[in-house]
């Protein structure tokens, strides 16, 4: 396999495992590399720390007294950073017999190297930094106190004299920022302030340093858009004046994402499947197919969003999903099966950062066991609550599954009997079978007479007669001559449905125990008296004696060979048992036999593994094949290499605090 | 040497003068902790107080009620106005209390006495109950539990290792209460902040409970059955709901629960597992939304106020599920949540180590107000004023209570501190400090 080595950056990094000396970033969050400088913030100390990452071993940039290392004093407790974003030509290296294909162009041979000119491959910043806190109608501008020389890099590390340049008023506290980079370097700064009736989006021009005033910002401040009874999670710049705004109402259960054109002030919706709080996008990402070198995906092509695990309740909430914004309408990536991708998920964690690298290195499960090193074109790098760090595809986006074998059903019992998911013969499901990627791993209950989920506890009072009102969406669950069983003040007593309608559930009259009930559950009986629950996936269905069973939810994961008509788990149910008791039934153990390529830090790592347990944002730097990761709970920030990196534990990294 | 020693000890324990008490200061806080806002009729309410006496520069703590429309400089003004430094805090009352005193609950009984609820973690482990009666000719109505002459309630206080001496095993107690919480219905649980070894003094077990007790009988009582053994880590706050009791956890690694709940009908334990999908290191303040399904609290390192979302709050075993965070200043400890009918909820947190107390919008998902207040602030209290409201807050590190207007709980962005009430302690203590003096 023909290989791509993105260059520039890489040329100039050495790698080095000693840590620089330590100066205290109490409250590290954030992070913000910007060329050869990677920006933290230290929340409890209101600066910004800046790490060399030139220079081998690495440092943090020095102050004018060289002694210490340089602070940035910006507003207090800075909890957000954004650089200016601009993307231009990258440079790789490519093996002979190669064609490139336009956009991608040769450049030169250098020292028998074949290099290739990839425009939009390469994520230049800026001069400007961009620091907020959460609650604070304020925004720190930070940068160069001169302007750099014609064609110098404007945030070179030499540059000592990084300072807190403005800082820019706002009318309310600021809710998100993005910005974008120029050739003229002057910037363009995207924010969002937020007062309870509505969201407001604003656009500033940023003048280069040595020209910037706080009054020529000020006067530049342009209305961009208002959302009212929203606020406004995040913003990303996107090539071509364009802008991605996330919201979020009602506490985050709704919100919308829109594609922005700041020129037009037109606005585009995109298709996320619920409240977005965090968003990424990517260079211009080239892959060798055969014997040329294309780009497969133009800048800023795709918008990759975060969900807010506060849309729904259950574990089938959050997740990562990533739109095309190219075309129209946009509409969500396909993955490597063809089919709309499955939202990543990260199990019970929050995600916390979202990075994303290109031409990247990264173990990949080999056949016949263990890892072998590879490319990915697009590689995503998500850091969670739990601790982990998810590599996922982000080119094909799905997680890496590092467990080969299909997703089986591991074990199958009635009480404490064990039987045979296939050939039971014995009474209740039989021929068993459930798809690989219909979750990962679940307990799925049988349950006789069980209660219907969403139809349970539910209040009730005299005086609605023989009408039980309950959940629109709950009452499908139902069916005639299912068991209600009601709560009264004095005890409890059962009665029969007799129909079942779009907002209760009716009954015929009502027995004279009934009076002074306070709340009722619905059990499942009549021809379905079989309830099936699985631990992931909730309420699957109802089954009942002689009948086949089959639920089509979403699928958890797309495996190579996914056919989304395929439903997830298929039963065929025999007999019944005549001396079944009301809740007991059956358990199908399914094992999805899925792994994704997480690992968390290693806390038996001398001196800091034990406080690397909460990380905070990453990025992923594509030309050093490194990631950078600030954890809070170690008020650090920690170098890996995520071509190293396999379950369960990363065993190597270097920290900077 | 040894019988110098014991003629210096005999000295030291028997034989010195008879001196008076060294009370705290009348009219003023010291290192105040808990805090409770009470109504009074056509008035800005009484604020309770209880100084910890962190230093033990006096023989007792406090609790100090404080009539707000009684104040030196004629009383609080309306929301949003200047409230200023008001060292003069007119006619108080005060009851000593043991030292080191943490959260306060108060809990309202009939004809419109209200019961205050301060544990300490001085000698004895008491949890000190007081009857507050609003105002009496001006003055704050205040009294200990069962003894309504006395100004010393520790003699009336409950001792949470009372049972120590009454079995070899010294179980169960709870020292170093702390942590209070007390449901709409009448049930209290009181945390505590060392864990129970057994035999006492062995150093070894290291049993942890939530003591529960009835805040309306008339002479509430600790018995064995009031003990809920916990396991785990050790408990820090809690909120109370009508079916079940969620306690934070302190130091939580490697094996305590970030949130536990007790089930209020069978006192049977239920924990979430929390920290298995996030990762703080422990847990402080906790508070519940009004409809229970959704719970605020502090995690330290990193500092973070989390949000969970609970799923049948009522049912035996409800699904509790953090569903946001974000990041706080440094130090959070207490949490109160301010309810918007047909809003997001609002939630305060102090935050100790930042001198600030923050608002955080469930709406907007974020901070919208960071309020500095000072060195240490700790607890706090809402006075609903519609459409606003007023958030006292006790400020550890200098000895007074913050007051903070948020004119219209819709606009919470514009929320400000107007005012500070009592005089530094600093000023207690030393009042030739130049800080302390009075211009001309």
């Amino acid at each position: 396999m023909k290989r791509l080595v993105l260059l520039g950056l890489a040329l100039a990094a050495c790698s080095q495992r000693q840590s620089a000396l330590p100066v205290g970033i109490p409250g590290a969050f954030d992070l913000a590399q910007a060329g050869d400088l990677l920006f933290v913030n230290s929340t409890d100390r209101n600066e910004l720390r800046v790490l060399n990452l030139a220079q081998s071993p690495r440092e943090f940039v020095r102050a004018p007294n060289p002694l210490q290392a340089l602070s940035i004093p910006v507003l207090d407790r800075p909890t957000g950073l954004v650089r200016e974003v601009r993307y231009g030509d990258g440079l790789a290296e490519v093996e002979e017999g190669v064609q490139a294909v336009p956009p991608a162009a040769f450049q030169e041979q250098l020292e028998g190297k074949k290099l290739v000119r990839l425009p939009g491959a390469s994520e230049l910043g800026g001069p400007h930094l961009y620091v907020m806190s959460a609650g604070s109608p304020e925004i720190s501008i930070v940068g160069p106190g001169a302007r750099p020389e014609p064609g110098a890099d404007p945030l070179s590390p030499e540059r000592s004299e990084l300072k807190e340049l403005a800082r820019l008023p706002t009318s309310a506290p600021v809710t998100a920022m993005a910005a974008r980079g120029s050739e003229t370097q002057a910037g363009t700064l995207y924010y969002a302030t937020y007062e309870p009736q509505a969201a407001t989006v604003w656009s500033a021009e940023v003048p280069p340093p040595g020209e910037l005033t706080l009054d020529a910002v000020l006067q530049s401040v342009r209305f961009l858009a208002r959302f009212p009874g929203e606020s406004v999670t995040a913003l990303l710049a996107l090539p071509g004046q364009r802008l991605v705004i996330a919201t979020r109402r009602d506490q985050g259960r709704s919100g919308q994402t829109l594609l922005f054109d700041a020129r037009a002030l037109a606005a585009t919706p995109l298709p996320f499947s619920g409240p977005v709080r965090q968003l990424a996008t990517h260079p211009a990402v080239y892959e060798i197919q055969g014997d040329q070198l294309v780009r497969t995906l133009p800048e800023g092509q795709r918008v990759y969003g975060l969900l807010d695990e506060q849309a729904c309740a259950g574990s089938a909430c959050g997740g990562l999903l990533a739109v095309d914004v190219i075309v129209n309408p946009p509409t969500v990536v396909t993955d490597g099966t063809g089919q709309p991708m499955a939202p990543i998920r990260f199990g019970a964690a929050v995600a916390l950062g979202l990075s994303l690298g290109t031409a990247m290195n990264v173990q990949l499960p080999a056949e016949g066991g263990g890892f072998t090193g590879a490319v990915l074109p697009l590689l995503g790098l998500v850091t969670a609550s739990t601790g982990e760090l998810f590599l996922f595809d982000a080119r094909f986006p799905r997680h890496i599954d590092t467990d080969p074998a299909p997703a089986e059903v591991s074990g199958f019992a009635y009480g404490e009997t064990s039987l045979d998911p296939e050939e039971n013969d014995l009474h209740g499901p039989r021929r068993i079978s459930v798809a690989d990627g219909a979750a990962p791993d679940e307990s799925v209950s049988v349950i006789y007479q069980g209660r219907l989920p969403g139809l349970v506890d539910l209040p009730t009072q005299d005086a609605d007669g023989v009408r039980f009102p309950a959940p629109e969406a709950f009452l499908p669950r139902a069916a005639a001559g299912d068991i209600l069983l009601v709560s009264t003040s004095g005890g409890s007593c059962e009665v029969q449905v007799a129909s079942v309608e779009t907002q209760a559930l009716v009954t015929s009259a009502l027995p004279p125990g009934c009076g002074g009930r306070v709340s009722f559950t619905v059990r499942a009986s009549a021809a379905r008296p079989y309830v099936v629950v699985g631990s992931e996936s909730g309420f699957m269905g109802r089954v009942g004696a002689g009948e086949a069973f089959s639920f089509s939810g979403a699928y958890f994961h797309h495996p190579d060979g996914f056919d989304p008509k395929v439903p997830l788990l298929r039963f065929a149910f025999g007999k019944e048992d005549p001396a079944i008791q009301r809740d007991s039934g059956y358990r199908i153990q399914i094992d999805g036999h899925f792994a994704p390529l997480a690992a968390v830090v290693d806390p038996g790592l001398t001196g800091i593994g034990s406080s690397l347990y909460f990380p905070g944002s990453p990025v992923l730097d594509s030309g050093r094949q490194l990631a950078f990761i600030a954890y809070p709970s170690a008020n650090a920030i920690v170098e890996l290499e995520p071509g190293q990196v396999q379950p369960p534990v990363v065993r190597k990294v270097v920290p900077y605090r | 040497m040894r019988p110098l020693a014991l003629l210096l000890a005999a000295v030291a324990l028997g034989c010195g003068p008879q001196t008076a008490p060294n009370l705290p200061p009348a009219g003023a806080f010291y290192f105040p902790t808990g805090v409770a806002h009470l109504d009074a009729p056509g008035g800005s309410g009484i604020l309770y107080v209880a100084s910890s006496n962190f230093d033990r520069r006096f023989d007792f703590g406090a609790v100090t009620a404080v009539n707000l429309s009684g104040l030196g400089n004629g009383g609080l003004p309306g929301l949003g106005g200047e409230v200023g430094a008001v060292e003069d805090l007119g006619a108080t009352k005060t009851l000593h209390i043991q030292s080191f005193a943490g959260e306060m609950a108060a809990y309202p009984l009939p004809e419109g006495r209200t019961r205050l609820f301060v544990p300490s973690r001085g000698e004895g482990n008491l949890l000190q109950i007081i009857e507050a009666s609003g105002l009496s000719g001006g003055s704050p109505a205040l009294s200990c539990l069962g003894q309504p002459e006395a100004t010393d309630c520790l003699a009336s206080a409950i001792s949470l290792s009372a049972l120590e001496k009454k079995s070899p095993s010294g179980l169960p107690r709870a020292p170093e209460p702390f942590g209070v919480g007390v449901s709409g219905d009448g049930e209290l649980f009181v945390t505590h902040l060392r864990s129970a070894d057994s035999p006492p003094g062995s150093l070894k077990e290291g049993h942890i409970y939530a003591a529960s007790l009835r805040a309306d009988e008339e002479r509430p009582v600790v018995s064995e059955e009031s003990f809920i053994e916990l396991g785990g880590s050790l408990a820090s706050s809690v909120a109370v709901g009508r079916r079940h009791a969620y306690l934070t956890g302190r130091f939580i690694q490697p094996a305590g629960q970030l949130v536990r709940l007790v089930d209020r009908r069978s006192h049977g334990l239920f924990s979430p597992a929390l920290e298995t999908g996030f990762r703080v290191a422990e847990a402080r303040g906790i508070d519940l939304s009004s409809d229970e399904r959704r719970l605020y609290f502090a995690g330290r390192a990193p500092d973070m106020l989390l949000v969970a979302e609970i799923s049948g709050p009522q049912s035996e075993a409800p699904e509790v599920r953090v569903v946001h965070a974000v990041p706080l200043p440094d130090g959070p400890e207490q949490v109160r949540v301010i309810s918007r009918p047909g809003r997001g909820n609002l939630v305060a947190v102090s935050c100790s180590g930042a001198g600030l107390v923050v608002l955080y919008d469930d709406d907007a998902g974020t901070l919208v107000a960071q309020l500095p207040v000072g060195p240490r602030p700790f607890g706090l209290a809402v006075d609903r004023q519609e459409p606003g409201a007023r958030i006292f807050a006790t400020i550890f590190g200098d000895g007074r209570v913050a007051v903070i207007d948020i004119p219209d709980l819709l606009l919470p962005h514009r929320a400000r501190v107007v005012g500070f009430l009592g005089r530094a302690q600093t000023c207690l203590v030393d009042k030739d400090d130049p800080s302390c003096q009075v211009a001309p």
